[in-house]
């Protein structure tokens, strides 16, 4: 078809990148996050991207570079390497924290994204300017691991972390936009957004930053919750947030027993370690909730100072949807025998499809003056949550 | 299981986990004694590395099976990191045999374990941590080797301890790695006629009789 005459004959508002639409009101392409003026080349909007790109203008668009990078969606060149996923292309972060930039490369074997199964890895790569690396050489390049990993390690304790970095600020739109991606075109809600938000910070994925080597190029790893949100079992789970599972009501206790055996002195087998407690299924306005409480306790709590800690795993379908931490909070005043550490309470909601099973994880750490603190042993105690209907829907 | 049986394995467990506070409080004064010479002060850049290794183990055990071994990996980094400041720092030592053994690299683990016996020999805890980790992989041979040693390293701590109802029961516990579980209990036995009044010892009697030792290992 001539395009030409496609255009004469037919109005098309949709002349921008990425099937844009011409507001014609505001003479603005409408990208999905903010307007696009044409004529200067400018979005009409502040960039939901630019706390983290704060040494650019808010109002910038894809790095000031439309040659280098695009950005059709209007927010994030890294939309576009989701979008793009396995074409050509690199970019950057962004210079905000001193002579330090962040770089993101698909091109190559240093960075960018790949997918294992249904794991995705964004790997990014940190450099100083001047001397930053990436692929395409005339970069820095590690001389061997253990200094790819001290490098690592000491770009972890300058920045503090990469949650209180930029990281912290673009993860709804980042998993926004993943969920887009993979959820049928459909974005998630505020409150399924926010969701994964917090399961992103309990997995505290900011500090997980792995050193990894790939030829001699160190890569620092981010291979966070996204596998989860590629998970069908997960997706399920938001697109039956208005019916789904019933659940039996229910209300247990449990007592259980972990062995263990600890090499030091005088603890040896003393590492054991006991978990009580209680757990129920409640029915509150047509939402089934978990709710369980537990305390702890060990005989090598004489040897140093000892915390318990403790997290509900929600599995769906054989498929690890969910983590949520015991807290305790103001209020809570479940009794336990004395000796018997209290490490709170947990309550949510459960999944309203899918088979659901979830998994309580127990584990302490003790400190041993000033010869550090050790971790010992994790128990898990599967519940298994009886579901008596088929999803409503 | 109903109400019941839980309220009577609830007491029963609640009853042993007491009891053997209670025995290891009346050895708190020995112990200390024992830490004072055994005390070691690492250099506090390695104390600060092995506690941050320590986070991500404990973080570990509340994340996800996709992205343990990230966990495991960065305490690896520190730990190493921490050794390579101090190389004599024990507890960072068997913190990384702790997460090798969790990663399935149960090799690598007895390797570690095997370097902490260099610098302290003799170290009976150690040596029955690398008996379990044989037995783990199955080399049986290789791990009744480490529990005879660590037996006789108990009873070498035996000489030397003034109040010995601790070792002992350490004793009676290893009897069971070493396939004589009837000999274990022969010990408690002998040493509930030795020390009739001590709750203690019963408390460990009811411990090891619901001990299950192959399950034991299959999650070590």
């Amino acid at each position: 078809m001539d395009r030409n005459m496609f255009i004469t004959t037919l109005k098309n508002n949709f002349l921008y990148n990425a099937g844009s639409e011409l507001n014609e009101h505001t003479n603005h392409y409408e990208t999905p996050f903010r307007g696009y003026d044409a004529a200067t080349g400018r979005f009409t909007g502040v960039d939901p991207m630019a706390a983290k790109y704060a040494s650019l203008t808010p109002y910038n668009y894809a790095f000031n570079d439309p040659v280098s990078y695009n950005d059709p969606s209007g927010a994030d060149p890294i939309q576009d390497m989701l979008d793009n996923m396995g074409r050509s292309r690199r970019g950057y972060t962004g210079s905000s924290y001193g002579s330090y930039s962040y770089y993101w490369e698909m091109d190559g074997s240093g960075g960018g994204i790949s997918r294992h199964g249904n794991t995705f890895v964004i790997n990014w790569g940190a450099g100083e300017h001047g001397a930053h690396w990436n692929s395409n050489g005339n970069s820095f390049l590690f001389a061997s691991q253990e200094q790819a990993l001290a490098y690592g390690m000491a770009y972890q304790d300058r920045h503090d972390s990469w949650e209180h970095t930029y990281y912290g600020s673009e993860q709804a739109t980042l998993f926004g936009y993943f969920a887009a991606n993979h959820n049928g075109g459909t974005l998630l809600s505020p409150e399924a957004v926010n969701y994964h938000i917090q399961k992103y910070q309990q997995s505290k994925v900011n500090s997980m930053i792995a050193g990894m080597v790939s030829g001699q190029v160190p890569i620092f790893n981010l291979n966070l919750t996204w596998e989860i949100m590629l998970n069908p079992a997960l997706a399920d789970y938001f697109q039956t947030q208005n019916g789904g599972n019933v659940y039996a009501e229910i209300s247990n206790s449990f007592n259980e027993m972990k062995y263990d055996y600890m090499a030091v002195k005088n603890v040896g087998a003393n590492a054991m370690f006991n978990m009580i407690g209680h757990y129920s299924v409640n029915e509150i306005d047509g939402k089934y909730y978990f709710n369980a409480s537990a305390a702890g306790t060990t005989p090598a709590k004489t040897q140093g100072d000892v915390a318990f800690l403790g997290s509900a795993q929600v599995m769906v379908n054989g498929k690890a949807v969910n983590n949520n931490p015991f807290v305790l909070r103001d209020g809570y005043n479940a009794a336990y025998p004395s000796g018997f550490q209290k490490i709170g309470a947990v309550s949510f909601e459960l999944p309203t499809s899918g088979n659901v099973i979830i998994n309580l994880n127990f584990s302490y750490h003790i400190v041993f003056g000033l010869q550090g603190n050790r971790h010992s042993a994790v128990m898990t105690i599967p519940v298994h949550i009886r579901q008596i209907g088929l999803p409503r829907n | 299981m109903g109400y019941h049986e839980i309220d009577e394995k609830f007491m029963k467990h609640r009853i042993a986990i007491l009891l053997l506070s209670a025995l290891t409080c009346g050895c708190d004064q020995e112990n200390n004694t024992e830490e004072v010479d055994d005390v070691y002060q690492p250099n506090p850049e390695a104390l600060e590395l092995n506690n941050k290794a320590v986070n991500f183990i404990g973080n570990a055990a509340h994340s996800y099976d996709s992205i343990k071994g990230s966990f495991y990996d960065s305490a690896l980094i520190y730990l190493n990191e921490a050794l390579q400041v101090d190389s004599l720092y024990i507890t960072a030592y068997t913190n990384k045999a702790q997460v090798l053994r969790n990663k399935g690299q149960l090799k690598e683990s007895i390797d570690v374990l095997e370097k902490v016996e260099s610098i302290k020999p003799g170290f009976v805890e150690v040596i029955m941590g690398q008996g379990l980790v044989y037995e783990k992989m199955g080399n049986m041979s290789q791990a009744h080797k480490k529990y005879n040693e660590a037996l006789e390293a108990y009873k070498a701590r035996l000489e030397d301890n003034p109040d010995p109802v601790k070792v002992k029961l350490d004793i009676a516990f290893l009897y069971i790695f070493l396939e004589d579980k009837h000999r274990g209990m022969n010990e408690l036995e002998f040493l509930k006629d030795e020390y009739p009044d001590d709750q203690q010892i019963i408390a460990m009697e009811g411990y090891l009789k619901g001990f299950n030792k192959e399950e034991f290992i299959k999650t070590y």
